[in-house]
């Protein structure tokens, strides 16, 4: 155990140290922090003068994936804390940046989840934006406060698949991460 | 009638709706933690200009949009405000202008803009700010 949290550490000092990475956060994720966050990140973002284009798109990119975070995990009747928690990371790569983000959400989540983001995964750029159009139109704010654009929101801006991966957490939860890559 | 001000702060636009001058400012980002509440009272604020504007004799109504960003559950409110600027319109002495300011290097935000240009069927005029 010992050994294996050692290897851990010395993984997350090279993660750290190897230049791309722009951002760290791990825990939880309630609206004041995740505002703080975004303030701080497109400071951060706007010093990347060469790729402008591109760190426009992730801040853009961002804000739908943390807000998502803290909008689906975010719940006052749920007693378990840990579903307030997440995880994510803001890198920067000779391509662009690439945006990661983690939470634990309920096992029940996990299809629902997936069936969305195949769906806008299936979809190209033209589907993109006739399907946003069509959600604008009828959308009506949901009691989480989305207008349930969010996916098709950040699929549209990176010009990029989500990339997606569900692991199994506990007995009822899971782990779900998704990544988004904006190209410069 | 009165003004409506709102400051800008880190997550809301700077708005600014005058009924005297007949203009309308949005300016910042926009990712309200309350969508319904921040939008609200500028959905009534219109409601109520509707009126007003119509006994106003002629008029040229400025609507200003310089946004940086906005989220997708603002961009629903957003299309609301800009439908109900064109049926405002509707009355015979109102003059609409709206000016979508966009960043040159911001693409999407000038992609928004034509969005709802074409979606909502009002002209806009595009302003670009030189990066």
């Amino acid at each position: 155990m010992a050994t294996m949290e050692a290897q851990s550490i010395l993984d997350i000092f090279n993660l750290m140290n190897d230049g791309r990475v722009i951002y760290v956060f791990n825990g939880e994720f309630n609206y004041k922090l995740v505002n703080t966050l975004l303030t701080d990140i497109k400071k951060e973002l706007s010093l990347y003068r060469e790729k402008k284009k591109a760190a426009k798109k992730t801040y853009k990119v961002l804000v739908e994936c943390l807000e998502n975070i803290h909008r689906h995990t975010n719940k006052p009747t749920v007693v378990d804390e840990h579903l307030n928690e997440g995880v994510f990371t803001l890198l920067q790569n000779n391509n662009g940046f690439s945006v990661l983000v983690g939470n634990v959400i309920k096992s029940d989540d996990v299809e629902p989840i997936k069936e969305r983001i195949l769906e806008v995964n299936q979809m190209n750029a033209d589907d993109l934006k006739l399907r946003y159009r069509e959600m604008i139109k009828g959308a009506t704010i949901s009691d989480k406060g989305g207008a349930g654009l969010g996916l098709i929101d950040m699929a549209m801006k990176s010009g990029s698949k989500l990339i997606y991966n569900f692991d199994k957490h506990t007995n009822e939860k899971h782990f779900f991460t998704l990544r988004v890559d904006i190209l410069a | 009638m009165e003004v409506l001000s709102l400051e800008l702060t880190d997550n809301t636009p700077k708005v600014i709706l005058d009924p005297n001058n007949h203009t309308l400012e949005f300016e910042g980002d926009s990712r309200p933690e309350d969508v319904q509440k921040f939008f609200q009272p500028i959905m009534s604020w219109l409601e109520e200009y509707e009126s007003f504007s119509k006994s106003a004799g002629d008029v040229n109504l400025d609507a200003n949009f310089k946004l940086e960003y906005f989220n997708s559950s603002s961009a629903k409110y957003i299309m609301d405000i800009i439908l109900k600027l064109g049926s405002i319109a509707e009355a015979g002495n109102v003059t609409l202008n709206i000016n979508w300011h966009y960043d040159e290097m911001d693409e999407d935000m000038l992609d928004a803009g034509e969005e709802f240009e074409d979606m909502l069927d009002v002209e806009f005029n595009f302003v670009v700010i030189p990066d």
